[in-house]
């Protein structure tokens, strides 16, 4: 508890991504076909092989960037990549809003919520905003990082 | 303070290039990972499969209506587990119309698994859906499954209910044991248009995919 009263904002925050990365992870993680499946709808013009590519990789980067932002270890390497993630589903999710596509983001498992309720937090519509807040979460704690320069420098 | 800009310059490009390889080492270990983990999962990305190369609806014409419920419709919290083996098909029981007062939650449905849907499905004895988004099934399904989303439209559904009597029997199925939209399509299908034959493959489609490996894994 003491800890976690002395934590800054900036460490708050970054545990919060961090934690929603590893929580989005581990639900494709389980299933990768169905997250395959997931991101093909979103009709993307990039080839198949690309796309199960993508859909084998991310989780574990997804993974491995949470829980190194977790440990404080190689964490902006890890922040860098969350960026990249984040703005990456900021494109496919505002893409497939544009386009009107009726799916389902397929970004975290909320069907603990009943299936209304995930239903709706899943559309891509509310996806958007939500992968843009954390996209803009993301590049401000990148920002601040970016004002430290000691090569192993610790937590921001 | 000329003195130490250029060393705190320095200092930062070699940060930027030490969290450059950093990054470059989280790709790599993510790449790495990512596939072995794809090769041993029973899950991992498989191709999709196009409608033409497995898909067959022997349904539309002929739908399967033999009066015998697959078992009792329940409600409570009690679920009926039941692993149907092959032709054995359960003894007729009276069936329990559902409660119009029960929330779709508290509605229970039989529950099969894949091998006792694979032989009803063989020999005809069943209509399976997949209750998933429209956009998925055209992607990869269980073959011989039809189609109807969880959330279609009313007309959508109402024109379903006018090809299938009352009485067909249906088995439903989605995406795995965390997917609720073959309850879901389960519970309009018995409330809104009293379909009393009604079974879940909780399994889903990731059931499936595990007990028919065929091209499973491929990258």
């Amino acid at each position: 508890m003491k800890i976690a009263l002395e934590m800054s904002p900036k460490q708050v925050l970054r545990w919060v991504l961090a934690i929603l990365l590893v929580w989005a992870a581990l639900s494709k993680i389980a299933n990768l076909n169905e997250f395959y499946l997931n991101i093909a709808l979103y009709r993307l013009p990039l080839p198949d092989t690309w796309l199960r590519l993508a859909a084998m990789v991310m989780p574990w980067l997804e993974l491995l960037c949470g829980v190194l932002m977790i440990a404080g270890t190689a964490w902006r390497a890890a922040l860098f990549w969350a960026m990249i993630l984040f703005g990456s589903f900021v494109l496919a999710t505002g893409q497939a809003w544009a386009r009107g596509l009726n799916i389902n983001c397929g970004c975290f498992n909320l069907d603990f919520l009943g299936a209304g309720f995930a239903s709706f937090f899943e559309t891509v519509k509310f996806a958007f905003f939500r992968a843009l807040l954390l996209f803009a979460a993301a590049v401000y704690l990148w920002r601040s990082a970016a004002e430290s320069t000691g090569p192993r420098s610790g937590p921001a | 303070m000329n003195s130490t800009m250029p060393e705190q310059s320095k200092l930062a490009s070699e940060s930027a290039g030490y969290v450059a390889w950093q990054a470059v080492g989280i790709l790599a270990a993510a790449v790495v990972i990512g596939i072995v983990y794809n090769q041993t999962s029973p899950l991992g990305v498989r191709k999709p499969t196009p409608l033409g190369e497995q898909f067959t609806l022997n349904h539309s014409a002929a739908p399967v209506s033999s009066g015998e419920p697959i078992t009792t419709l329940q409600t409570g919290s009690e679920g009926a587990k039941t692993d149907i083996p092959s032709r054995d098909f359960p003894a007729p029981t009276p069936h329990t119309p559902p409660n119009p007062a029960a929330s779709t939650a508290e509605l229970r449905f039989p529950e099969l698994k894949w091998p006792a849907v694979k032989a009803l499905l063989a020999a005809n004895q069943i209509v399976l859906i997949d209750a998933r988004l429209a956009e998925t099934y055209a992607l990869s399904r269980i073959p011989g499954a039809i189609s109807l989303a969880a959330y279609s439209p009313v007309a959508e559904l109402q024109a379903f209910a006018a090809k299938f009597s009352r009485d067909t029997r249906f088995v439903i199925y989605c995406n795995s044991e965390t997917c609720d939209m073959s309850h879901e399509l389960a519970a309009k299908l018995a409330r809104q248009f009293g379909y009393t034959n009604l079974a879940l493959m909780p399994g889903g489609f990731a059931e499936y995919v595990i007990a028919e490996p065929v091209g499973a894994n491929s990258p």
